[in-house]
This record gives structure tokens, sequence and C-alpha cells, in this order.
């Protein structure tokens, strides 16, 4: 089992996600990340193709006996997170 | 969807509103007993409604989830479900109070726990239910979705009692990438727009259909279901939400077994007239609550002069008089407009009043009601809550009392009613207060009601108890209609309380955090401390004040920074308090008009007295010090 946490500090949409999940791959895939914690510091906004990558991440991690956890959330994206019943998934935590 | 600040800040102000009158609602509702006035239950069930929709639209999830529950047990007593016992109305008036908390402390939200009243209100909602419909709180009821692999699972009671409120319950289908991304919109904003038309009771996404990191190279859909309770038809709501009419299901016949016509007398009839939250007339001041301060500061400054120039012993001087009569123009002004922001209707406070009777009744089982006239009388805020706290005390002194002439002449308990009248003339505003229930009082018998009178004291105001032949034992508050209310620091030097105004304090420093030559430093017979990169003068108020000894400066514990225009000076005492005190300055400053350094003296709540400091006086000081 190995952690580790990655602070994208930008907003997760669509114009930044095929980078974001090919870093998000690698750490799992190739670095063996099975705990992996996803700090939303200074993320303002998530749109639906970003989304897409936090389901993603979380059904690879679950092929692997992983997990997600995602922390310092705002309002807005711990409400949202919530309201789809994400939190039924993965652990997210308020900011 | 953007909510601006502005929004936010109306929907708190309208919800606080709207809260306080559901806790008034809440004990009349309690009086009724079993004979409940089904459209007086209905009007809060709307108003918590109200607060629910608001709160569901703003993406405020706890206010969403405690008005929720709230509502459901409203819904149950509008439906002759449940009785508003005491015991129920206790349950719901701390979820009010948690409730108001939330839209009080909105910044701090995400600390303020909601568990324990979620928990107590769903106990309650599954508590009364009929044994059959028991279990429909827990009672999970399977609702598939089109696509046939999945299915909102969701307690049975929450389409019950979307049901019992004449709405119909949809699944509407959307793809989160060609409804929401491609038409350049947020997932979060779709949500918060679908709120707006229906309650939310479930949602799902469809995250098996997005894959892996690995296999997901282009997205291509993400699907997202909602089970949505609406009172619009399917046709207005494919129109309201812009959706395709073959993505929106309405559930017709599923829920045939949970329809019961019998079950919804008050809440189809009356609730959903009015979705959004009634308009309180909420008393907004002009002045936001910094500016008011501010104002209130300048106004007591202002005070502080008039009263000075007009008990200081100088020599007769037509100049003297226009300056008098000019400040008195300005400050009628200043302390109308001040007035006017701190002015509240003296039912904010009767309010207050009666909820603290109330729950010391539920308490103590000495069970009380008041009731009250003349509570369109505006108040100081600041004064009322005194005054409340002086209420409270007397009245619950006087159940005691009533209680402990029942019990000696063997009589049961019962509710003790009481009177509270208000009225005011030109100088005073008057309370009368009495029971109805009078008794045989033994002559000569009244209330020890000593430290309330200290209290109301405090406040430059009177409290006296007589007995009537026709109302038993009246206690009578006399408070002045007009108060000089001082905002300020209590400090402390030789043992006296010394109250710096507000407006004029910068900042405090300790003297241990202090040293010598690098912030503190003699110069001449006198000290000068840093404060902001600039060296200013100290000056001292201790009873030696004539007699600058550079020892007794170094001695004091605290030195707090005060300004007076462009003029700073350090004010050494022996201790400063963090707090901000309100208190009422008594215009008693012609009896110390030989002391140059006091221009008034206030009552506290303890009833001490603190003298307010003339900071003119020190900045003079301070300016020859520095010269």
């Amino acid at each position: 089992m190995s952690k580790k946490t990655i602070a994208p500090r930008k907003d997760i949409v669509a114009s930044m996600v095929a980078d974001f999940k090919k870093e998000l791959q690698n750490m799992i895939v190739e670095e063996g990340i099975t705990e992996l914690e996803i700090d939303l510091s200074g993320v303002e906004m998530v749109d639906s193709v970003g989304l897409g990558a936090f389901i993603a991440t979380h059904n690879t991690l679950s092929q692997k006996n992983g997990k997600l956890t995602v922390i310092h959330a705002t309002e807005d994206i711990f409400s949202l997170f919530k309201t789809m019943r994400l939190d039924q998934h993965f652990e997210i935590h308020q900011g | 969807m953007m909510i601006d600040a502005d929004t936010l800040n109306t929907y708190f102000e309208e919800s606080n509103c709207s809260l306080k009158d559901i806790e008034k609602d809440l004990i009349t509702l309690e009086d009724m007993g079993a004979k409940i006035d089904i459209p007086f239950a209905g009007e809060i069930f709307r108003s918590m409604h109200a607060i629910k929709s608001g709160a569901s639209i703003l993406g405020l999830s706890k206010i969403k989830e405690l008005s929720q529950k709230l509502e459901n047990i409203l819904g149950l007593i509008c439906n002759e479900k449940l009785v508003p016992n005491p015991e129920v109305i206790n349950l719901l008036l701390q979820g009010c109070d948690r409730l108001l908390q939330l839209t009080r402390q909105q910044y701090t939200q995400k600390e303020i726990d909601i568990d324990e009243q979620s928990v107590m209100l769903t106990g309650l909602t599954s508590a009364v239910l009929p044994d059959d419909k028991k279990d429909s709180v827990t009672h999970i009821r399977n609702i598939p979705l089109p696509d046939g692999r999945h299915a909102f699972q969701i307690p049975e009671f929450n389409i019950q009692q979307a049901l019992d409120q004449g709405k119909t319950v949809y699944i509407l289908e959307y793809d989160l990438i060609r409804d929401v991304q491609e038409k350049n919109d947020t997932p979060l904003n779709m949500v918060r727009f679908v709120q707006q038309h229906g309650e939310m009771i479930d949602s799902l996404l469809d995250i098996k259909s997005v894959g892996t990191l690995e296999e997901n190279i282009s997205l291509p859909g993400i699907p997202y279901f909602i089970l949505l309770a609406s009172s619009l038809t399917h046709e207005q709501l494919v129109t309201a939400l812009n959706i395709s009419p073959h993505k929106v299901y309405e559930l017709k016949n599923e829920f045939d077994d949970l329809v019961n016509p019998q079950n919804n007398k008050c809440l189809k009839k009356h609730c959903f007239q009015n979705n959004s939250i009634q308009k309180q007339e909420c008393p907004l001041s002009l002045l936001n609550q910094e500016q008011l301060e501010r104002f209130s500061g300048l106004a007591s400054e202002l005070n502080f002069a008039y009263d000075y120039l007009l008990n200081t012993n100088m020599a007769e001087d037509p100049i003297k008089d226009i300056a008098i009569n000019r400040i008195k123009v300005v400050l009628t002004d200043f302390q109308a407009l001040v007035d006017a922001g701190q002015k509240t209707p003296v039912s904010k406070g009767s309010l207050e009043l009666i909820r603290n009777i109330r729950d010391y009744g539920f308490q103590s089982g000495n069970k009380a009601r008041i009731n009250c006239s003349g509570e369109d009388i505006l108040m100081d805020r600041r004064i009322l809550r005194q005054l409340v706290d002086a209420l409270t005390g007397s009245i619950i002194k006087m159940i005691l009392f009533f209680s402990r002439i029942r019990e000696n002449s063997g009589q049961k308990k019962a509710i003790t009613q009481f009177t509270l009248t208000i009225v005011e003339n030109e100088q005073n505003v008057i309370l009368e207060l009495f029971s109805p229930d009078r008794m045989p009082i033994p002559e000569n018998s009244f209330l020890d009601i000593h430290l309330e009178q200290n209290q109301l004291n405090s406040i430059n105001s009177e409290l006296q108890q007589n007995q009537q032949p026709e109302k038993g034992i009246v206690l009578t508050f006399t408070l002045p209609r007009t108060f000089t209310i001082l905002n300020g620091y209590p400090v402390e030097i030789d043992h006296q309380t010394y109250i710096i105004p507000r407006i004029n304090v910068l900042g405090y420093s300790l003297r241990s955090e202090l040293s010598e030559n690098t912030d503190l430093r003699q110069t001449g017979d006198h000290m000068i401390i840093l404060y902001e990169n600039q060296w200013i003068p100290i000056i001292s108020i201790y009873r030696e004040a004539s007699q600058h000894t550079i020892n007794a400066v170094l001695h004091r514990n605290v030195f707090v920074f005060c300004h007076i225009g462009t003029q700073r000076f350090g004010l050494a005492v022996d201790k400063a308090e963090e707090s901000e005190t309100d208190a009422v300055l008594q215009p008693l400053s012609r009896h110390l008009s030989s002391n140059p350094t006091l221009v008034g003296t206030c009552l506290l709540k303890d009833g001490d007295i603190a003298f307010v400091p003339d900071m003119g006086y020190f900045a003079y000081q301070a300016m020859l010090t520095k010269c």
C-alpha cells in the first residue's frame, strides 16, 4: 500500500483533464499508488469532464483494491459531490 | 448559476425573520394542544417549506437537511397524525434554534453540527406514524431506472411525503457530457436549476459507464438520473427544464399503494400556493453594522463634547452658547440616525421572553404563558437585551412564588398567566407585569427582585413592585426613551474600571511582550512607545495623574493605543478586557466637572461604576508631551 497526495491547484475542467488523467494514471499504474488523495485547495470549479476524471480514478483504484479521498473541497464542490452521491463511493472532505 | 453574496444575505435575513415567526407560532400551536388549527399549522409548514426550498436552490446542504426533517414533522401535524404536545414542540423548537444558528453564523456553518437534531427528528417521525406506516421511515423502496440496470433506493416515507403534498414523482435522465458540458454548463448549475423546479429526492450517477483511467480515452457520456418530486405537470417540467420529453419519466402507477386522499387535507389545499420565501417585514437598517458602530462611536464622542461644554466652568461667552447649540443640532440628527439603526420593535424582545418562559416551564414543570400588548413600540436593541434578562428573572420568581402559594394551599399545579403591557410617553417606556391568576397573597409579602433591580439600574432604569387589589403583585419597569450608549473597551487602573470609547482604541500591547529601548524609551520626563513604526507618547490615568513617573508607567501590565483625530498615544493600564462593553452613559459629569480627565460615568451590568476618560484631554496632553 502506498499513499500519495496530488494537488492540481487549478480548476478541474476539460482543458486540463487529459494531462491530469495521465498524471493520475502514472501514479496508479506505474508508481503503484493505491491510496490516492486529491487536494482541491485552490480549485473553484469542476465541470462534467472533470467529474468524469474523479469517477475514472475511483474506478481504477477500486479495481486495485485502492482508495480515493478528496480533501479541501470548497462548499460548492462538496455540495455537488454530495448531491451526486459520489460520497457513497469515495471520501470527500470540505476545506 | 452564480449565487451572489446579496442573494445569500437576503435569504439568510428572510429565513431569520421567518424562523422567529415560526418559533412564536410553534408556542401558540403547543397551547392549542390536540385541537389543532389546521390552516394555522399549514402556515408554519409553508414557512418551513420556503426555507427548505431556498436552501435547496442555494446549495445550503445542512439547512436543507434539517428544514426537510422539520417539515416532515410539521406535515404530520398538518395531517393530524401527530399532536403537537410539549415534547414535540420542544424538538421542533430545538431544530429551529439550530437552523437559526445556521442562518446567523453563515460563515462558520460547517462547524455547526446537526446530527443530534436530525436523529431526534427522524426518530420522532418514525415513532408517531401508525404501526402500518412506521416502517416507511426505514423501509427502502426500489425504484428501477429506465435502463433497467440501476435503481433508486429511497425510504418510503420520503415518497409518501411528496405524494401527500400533491406532487408528482419523476425520473429525469441527463447525460453530463451531452446535456451539460456541450451546452457550456456545469453540473452544479444544472443541479441547482433542477432544484428550482421541485424537490430532488435522490440522484444517481452511472459511474460504471465512465470506465477507468486506462480505458477512458474519450469520454462517451456520463448518465445521471434525478428522482424529482414536483408540482409541475410533465409538459410544464419539460418546458421549464428545456429537456427532451423522452428523458422525463413520470412515475404514475408505481406508488398507488401510498396514495391516500384522506391524508393530505392541509397540504394539498393550502401549502403550495406560494413556493418562495414569504416576504417578512424585516426592519433593515439604512446603515450596515460596521457603519452603525462607527456612527454610534461618533455620536458618543459628540455627546461627551456636548456634556463637557455644558458643564465646564467657562466664563460666560456667547460663542460657547452658539457652539453648544450647533453641537446640539448636529447631535440630535446624528443620534436619530444611530437610533434608527439600533431600534427594534419590542415584539422581538417579547418573543424571546415568551420562549424563555416556555422553556423554563418545559424543564421545571411550572408552566406559564404571557400576553403582551404594545409590542410595536421601538426600543434600542441593546437595552431590550438587558430588559429581557431582567423580565425573565422577574417572571420566573413570580412563577415560583405563585407555585409555592398553590402548594401551601393544597391547590393543583396550573399554568400561570401573565399580562405584560407596554406604554410610552415623552420621557419613558413603561412596562407593567402582573398575573391575572392572582391568588390571596399574604400582606406585605414581596418578591426578592434585588438582582433584577440592579440589572435595570445598570441601564439607567427602575424596577418597582407593589400590590394592587385588582392585579395582585405588580412589577413596573421604567426605562428612559433615549439613552446614550457607549460602545467601549473596559480597562482597569488602580482597581477602578475605565471605559475607553471603542472609536478611540487602536489596539493593545502586553508589557511582557515589550522590551525597553526597542519598544519603550524614556525621553525627558516621559515615556514613549513604538506603535506601527512610530514613537508615540504614553499617558497615564492613574491616581497620581499629575506626577508622571517612569516607574509607574513601566509597572503597568498593558498599553492601550488610542487616537483622537491624527493624535496617537498609549495609555498605561493594569488590565484590559478583550471584550467590548455596551454601557449606558450616565449624565453625571456635572458632578465631576473639577476632574479634567473624565467626561462621564457608566453603570455596568454588575452595578459597578465605570469612568469614561476624556480622550480629547489625553490627546492634548499627548501633544504637549510630544512638544
